[in-house]
């Protein structure tokens, strides 16, 4: 409809100035020829390139306000950093704060999962029981395999999605727990084996289990009474 | 005479000057030109809107998933049922059998591949899920749907694609009518206008444009929509260099991403990826031919061929859209027929401001973290956590709850609701309700109202009593008049909903009953502040000054912060702060921002598994016992009635099974209503609970509560053979009496 209208007006400039017009078209070959040369690789709007590296202001200040809007609500891995190469995928994006390796073995609790400690109390810890769906156990699995290759942030998500799943799963938060306290997270790791301990009512192994984490979260706080108590709770379900 | 001839000489030598000036002028405005046409098509970048994603279904063994659930998720994400499924988006579904092809995404933990499962369904429970012969699957994740954008001032909105992401038959069905000869021209062509000048002369009117693709391209993209005669002149030469500078196919891309092809409200729709989902709510690559042929026929006039509101227009243009491909050789002429003697069958799903409560939560949690311009430009993608069923069932039960209640009270004008719906043991916002109409209009009733809370501050009182280990649940508590001299010198003499006094009552006959006095009196002796302290750690905001008052609730909280409290109760005193965000990625699915799971003891869990119970007896034969005509005895429903002054507000906040809802409705203007907690928000919150999966996982008793049978009117606990009823008791116990405590 509207197009019509310019082409046939352009046309009508053709037939009168003929010699204009090819000199135009000259000119638009001779700086298209230019320009191919001058602007060496010719890059357009590629629909791919969606780079983010334009953004002008987001600093990563910014960013990590992200997650200190509430301090509860504070993510763990969290840099929003917009300025960031492209390439830099979830997987780089945690992997601090670890201070020192501590109950490694939680996460393989087939073969017998025993907190790290410093004061000789390996007790080994019967290991955990099948969780209720196979689909949680499939998960933890996948949880594994992140965290073995180094990926704590997809470990993460993976616990965090089977504890959508079967959110009264014990095993998940074990699994939790030992993975944010291997993280040096042990404030978090130790409330995670409290709501643990919330839905394994009396059942020995879990309950071993979770009060050696909590003891293995006090020590490494410094809390050493606390680590006593919480050893001594965990040596009544042995 | 000479002087005629002299007159009439031509000035050579003012004409040459001139053509040289023109001439000079002319290549300055070329140079001027090729710049703009290089540097805007290199260095330009779409603003992409931020996408905001629900939670993605996900189907295992063991699922609740209704098949009213199951059809509404796979309709929302444009899933088509065929009888033999081929290709991804597409589902058959028969006597419980689901045959899927899912489609892919990339989620931020991985990258999920679109495959084709069997999933089994019966009693709203999948019991099986398979997939290829000798491969075990646990999980299928469907893609989550798109929910709204982030979108800003101009509201211009695309879904970027590539000429890879095209379906058979596209490219050559928008060739065909706009640009026949686009592989050939140099931006320009000529015998495009002549065929179209043909064209328009034999049928008297324009039915032909002349422009190529380059031409509308350069129009749309450099050009703004103000036209002025010096603008048109300026496409030809552009597009001619346009077309000197880059490879067709780059072009076509672009092309592809900015026509303009509908307007929904204030949002543009830009390009065929966005068009397809708007139109079809399909991914493009998934569009059949004549469904090609009504976007490519689009282009010619979006609002005057507009499908949703002129369809019988535009199935004429798609049907002469198909007509061309024929006449072309490009399909048969039975082809032809087929297609056309198809439906237009155009999307009812809005992807745009459906769910405009929970998106303004949304908004106001990302504001805290990104800024304005970067959330409607970036294209970011934030993954939330509505559930788009839940959130479905809570408006409907809205709104048809409010509807009952006009027709059982008269009109009520002024009535206001709002309903906040959240996951147990998590925290995640399932589904916001901002008004009694289940959208929203400016003020958010569920985020941005705070009402007095009446008797929903009553548990908060029995969990301080119970916490302390002084209470439990049979401890006699005296119901008789109160007097309580207040700081000003006046006298407070709480009453009780039924203008009775109840002498001494057994604690949790308080709380079921929902006794004003009985609770005054022992939140007095714990103390206010010990009371408004337990408040706060269960996760409300607020602090307030420690009246007597407030233990009737005289303390104003919102929707969404009482159910913050009663998530940290339902979920055995554990406090999961309120989260609607998981994840914001960039358009390349990288991490930004993660949001996990957070979790802090808030309360102590012998107290609260004590407290569950006496919210599950106000469910069984409290306040709360009306919600049993919506749902089956079976489930357990644990919640508290709460009705303010002059029945000003109505609430009703609980959990049952993994969900916990807290629902209110009130007058605009704080007036009387004829509302009390059972007879409004109750009502609601239970309509909803009917269709919402119910999850039983259990009662995991702490090691150190047991169950005993007991006579409440003796308050003794009594032999397991006589009447009784069985109440859960910590470490504090009533005494024991045989007799059955007579």
């Amino acid at each position: 409809m509207q197009q019509s209208s310019t082409l046939t007006s352009s046309s009508s400039l053709c037939w009168k100035m003929p010699l204009a017009w090819q000199k135009l078209l000259a000119v638009c070959a001779l700086s298209g020829f230019l320009g191919a040369c001058a602007s060496g690789p010719v890059g357009g709007p590629v629909v791919q390139d969606l780079s983010l590296g334009k953004a002008p202001d987001t600093t990563s200040e910014d960013a990590a306000k992200a997650v200190q809007t509430e301090p509860q609500a504070s993510a763990i891995l969290v840099q929003p950093e917009m300025h960031g190469p492209l390439s830099s995928s979830a997987e780089e994006v945690p992997k601090e704060k670890i201070k020192e390796p501590l109950a490694e073995p939680l996460s393989q609790p087939q073969a017998s999962p025993q907190v790290q400690t410093k004061t000789p109390v390996a007790t080994p810890v019967a290991p955990l029981p099948e969780a209720h769906q196979q689909v949680v156990e499939s998960l933890l699995y996948e949880a594994d395999q992140a965290k073995a290759r180094g990926d704590t942030a997809v470990a993460i998500m993976k616990l965090q999605q089977a504890q959508r799943i079967a959110p009264r799963e014990p095993k998940v938060y074990a699994r939790l727990a030992a993975l944010y306290l291997a993280d040096g997270q042990a404030a978090k790791a130790e409330q995670l084996s409290r709501k643990g301990l919330t839905l394994v009512a009396d059942n020995a192994a879990y309950s071993h289990y979770f009060w050696r984490v909590i003891a293995a979260c006090r020590r490494f706080q410094g809390d050493t009474d606390g680590e006593a108590a919480a050893l001594s709770k965990a040596r009544q379900f042995q | 005479m000479a002087t005629k001839g002299a007159k009439f000489r031509l000035p050579w030598r003012f004409i040459w000057q001139l053509m040289t000036v023109m001439l000079v002028c002319g290549l300055a405005l070329l140079v001027y030109l090729d710049a703009q046409v290089r540097e805007r098509f290199d260095g330009h970048r779409w603003s992409l809107p931020a996408k905001v994603f629900a939670r993605p279904l996900e189907l295992y063994v063991g699922k609740q998933l209704a098949a009213d659930q199951l059809q509404f998720e796979l309709q929302q994400l444009g899933y088509r049922a065929v009888q033999q499924v081929r290709q991804p988006g597409q589902y058959r579904w028969q006597a419980g059998e689901l045959d899927i092809y899912s489609r892919g995404f990339h989620f931020v933990d991985a990258s999920e591949q679109a495959v084709r499962r069997q999933v089994q369904v019966k009693n709203n429970r999948v019991l099986g899920l398979r997939g290829e012969p000798g491969q075990a699957v646990h999980l299928l994740r469907l893609e989550p749907q798109l929910i709204g954008g982030i979108y800003p001032s101009h509201n211009e909105d695309r879904e970027l694609i590539q000429l890879a992401d095209l379906p058979n038959g596209f490219l050559e069905t928008l060739l065909a009518v706009e640009d026949r000869a686009y592989y050939e021209h140099l931006g320009v062509s000529p015998t495009g206008i002549a065929r179209a000048m043909v064209a328009n002369i034999k049928a008297g009117r324009v039915v032909q444009g002349g422009s190529t693709l380059t031409q509308q391209l350069v129009k749309n993209f450099y050009l703004n929509a103000n036209q002025t005669l010096w603008r048109k002149a300026l496409e030809a030469p552009m597009a001619l260099l346009l077309n000197s500078h880059y490879e067709k196919d780059e072009i076509l891309e672009v092309y592809l991403n900015e026509v303009f092809l509908g307007q929904q409200g204030k949002r543009a729709i830009h390009g065929f990826g966005l068009a397809s989902w708007y139109y079809f709510g399909q991914p493009i690559g998934e569009l059949q031919l004549h469904q090609i042929a009504l976007l490519v026929g689009l282009v010619k006039g979006p609002s005057y061929y507009n499908p949703k509101r002129f369809p019988q227009r535009a199935k004429q243009r798609r049907d002469l859209v198909l007509a061309v491909l024929a006449e072309q050789g490009l399909i048969s002429a039975q082809q032809k027929a087929i297609f056309q003697a198809k439906p237009l069958r155009l999307s009812k799903v809005s992807q745009f401001s459906r769910y405009p409560a929970y998106m303004d939560l949304v908004r106001k949690q990302l504001q805290n973290a990104y800024k304005a311009k970067d959330l409607s430009e970036q294209g970011l993608r934030i993954f939330t956590t509505i559930d788009p069923w839940a959130q479905q069932q809570a408006d409907q039960a809205m709104v048809a709850t409010v509807k009952k209640l006009q027709v059982r009270h008269g009109k009520q004008a002024k009535l206001q609701a709002a309903m906040v719906v959240s996951q147990r043991d998590n925290g995640e916002v399932l589904a916001v309700v901002g008004d009694s109409n289940g959208g929203y209009a400016g003020h958010n009733w569920a985020l941005d109202e705070s009402r007095q809370v009446g008797s929903l501050i009553k548990p908060v009182i029995h969990l301080s009593a119970l916490t302390s280990g002084r209470y439990h649940l049979l401890s006699p508590i005296d119901d008789s008049p109160l007097s309580l001299p207040q700081a000003d010198g006046s006298v407070w003499q709480p009453a009780n909903y039924d203008k009775q006094h109840h002498g001494m009552v057994p604690m949790y006959e308080a709380l079921v009953k929902s006794y004003n006095v009985a609770n005054v009196r022992l939140g007095m002796n714990l103390g206010v502040e010990q009371v408004l302290g337990q408040l706060s750690d269960l996760g409300a905001k607020q602090h307030w000054t420690a009246l007597p008052s407030r233990l009737l609730g005289a303390l104003e909280m919102s929707p969404m912060h009482v159910n913050q409290v009663y998530q940290t109760i339902a979920s055995n005193g554990f406090y999961n702060p309120l989260t609607v965000i998981r994840d914001v990625t960039d358009p390349l699915g990288n991490l930004l921002s993660h949001y996990p799971y957070q979790v802090r003891q808030a309360a102590d869990p012998q107290a609260t598994y004590l407290l569950q119970h006496e919210l599950a007896l106000v469910g069984r034969q409290g306040t709360g016992r009306s919600a049993y005509r919506y749902l089956p005895t079976s489930q357990q429903v644990a919640g508290k009635t709460g009705t303010t002054n002059d029945q000003r507000d109505s609430w009703f906040a609980g959990f049952s099974g993994r969900h916990v809802a807290t629902v209110w409705m009130g007058n605009e203007d704080a007036s009387a209503t004829p509302l009390t907690g059972a007879s409004g928000a109750l009502q609601a919150w239970a309509a909803l609970m009917a269709n919402l999966p119910y999850e039983d996982d259990g009662d995991q008793q702490p090691a150190e509560v047991d169950f005993f049978r007991t006579d409440p009117a003796s308050g003794f606990i009594i032999d397991a053979h006589c009447d009784g009823l069985v109440l859960p008791f910590a470490k504090l116990r009533p005494q024991a009496q045989s007799n059955c405590g007579r």
